[in-house]
């Protein structure tokens, strides 16, 4: 049971009841497994490939504090499972931009990235103020029997057997999925209003300048806007695109829902689209 | 209903009016019974090929969409905006890996009025009888 974060005989000091227990239950040998996987990291090129090893072994081990964090921010409207995912991915982003030889410890990095994640997530879905509670809670309902239904029929359900399974119409259910599509849908339209002039979107700044696309598309720019994506996203990118698996296998496969898939994906090429605009050799008016 | 009629969206070619192609592409696809996997690759495709047409578009200009049931199992969206400089979607793309990815068949023209004009086919893969 070497690495598993479970409480030791020597783990004697007792835990706040409303602190992370996962720093608390760690055993001197935790401390030491996870020094040496940060330092293996840090000398792994980006593509050996015991790099994900050693990556999902010090995130496994960091588990339970993004669970922590996460529930830090529940009753504000999100399911607890997709802070979790969120809380996650800034995980991997602080796994991947840790830096050991600065001398701090790996959780106190680590935590404000996740936290940081979060944040951004509320801020840039405007989750919480734009869809109505009736809607939120109807979505994580199709989230859930979209993987009941799959699990019976191995295929993913139609809008018809949604609506028959949660007896709602199916109008209901069209509504549901757009609702988990609007953080896709304002992250396009609404995100650039911050930095571009106030009112205009990021579809009307693309529309107002060239944007050269037949060169700046060239396959050989994909990459590095592949590479600008957080790993998770670059990799359910790959799988969707390149390996031509389905949202509900990649779903299973990176263990989230695939309702999250959908929308991870739907920011990634939102995301890619903003890049190419950055980089192209055109500046923006203005 | 073999013979489901088509339908024709025209929207501003601004932004904010996707969402109106996606909902119309939404209760089109629920309509033929497509999987909930199926619809949300279609509205992808949907979404990034009116992002593509938009970035050319000039102002003014509007975004035709045209949805056809294509029986037995099929649907065609079909999208038209007039460009500014009439190019075409180049197959090397990162938009053409996409669209290509997420339907089954991906079509771009340009007319000499230079409109560019994407046509997407997809089809009910997986086996759903209702």
């Amino acid at each position: 049971m070497t690495g598993a974060p479970a409480a030791g005989p020597g783990a004697a000091s007792p835990e706040p009841p409303d602190a992370p227990a996962t720093e608390a239950r760690w055993s001197d040998r935790d401390r030491v497994r996870e020094r040496e996987l940060l330092a293996l990291l840090a000398t792994l090129d980006a593509d050996d490939p015991r790099r994900a090893a050693a990556r999902d072994e010090i995130v496994t081990m960091h588990l339970p504090l993004a669970a922590f964090l996460a529930r830090r921010f529940r009753d504000r409207g999100e399911s607890l499972e997709d802070l979790t995912q969120v809380a996650t991915i800034g995980l991997l982003k602080a796994v991947d931009r840790f830096e050991p030889e600065r001398g701090v410890e790996f959780s106190t990095f680590a935590t404000p990235t996740m936290v940081g994640e979060i944040k951004r997530h509320f801020r840039d879905k405007g989750w919480a103020i734009r869809v109505p509670r009736r809607l939120q809670e109807l979505r994580i309902a199709i989230s859930r029997a979209t993987a009941e239904l799959g699990q019976e029929t191995g295929r993913s359900p139609t809008v018809a057997e949604l609506a028959a399974h949660l007896q709602v119409p199916e109008e209901d259910i069209l509504e549901g999925l757009e609702s988990a599509q609007a953080y896709a849908t304002l992250s396009l339209d609404a995100a650039v209003a911050e930095t571009a002039e106030e009112g205009a979107s990021l579809a009307d700044t693309l529309g107002a300048e060239d944007t050269a696309l037949g060169e700046v598309e060239a396959r050989a720019t994909v990459h590095p806007l592949l590479a600008g994506l957080p790993a998770r996203e670059r990799r359910i990118v790959e799988m969707r695109f390149y390996e031509n698996m389905t949202q509900s296998q990649i779903a299973e496969r990176v263990g989230v829902s695939q309702m999250h898939v959908s929308r991870l994906l739907a920011r990634s090429l939102a995301q890619m689209r903003t890049q190419l605009v950055a980089d192209g050799t055109t500046a923006p008016p203005e | 209903m073999d013979t489901d009629p088509a339908v024709t969206l025209r929207i501003p070619a601004q932004g904010a009016y996707v969402v109106l192609i996606r909902a119309a592409v939404s209760a089109m696809c629920a309509r033929l019974d497509f999987t909930i996997d199926r619809i949300e690759d279609i509205k992808l495709a949907v979404a990034e090929s009116a992002a593509l047409l938009l970035s050319d578009a000039p102002a003014g200009a509007s975004l035709d969409v045209r949805l056809t049931p294509d029986a037995p199992d099929g649907l065609r969206v079909t999208m038209a905006c007039p460009t500014v400089h009439g190019r075409t979607l180049p197959r090397d793309s990162f938009t053409w890996t996409v669209l290509t990815a997420l339907v089954d068949g991906v079509v771009a023209t340009v007319t000499p009025d230079r409109t560019l004009r994407i046509d997407l086919a997809a089809h009910r893969s997986e086996a759903v009888r209702p």
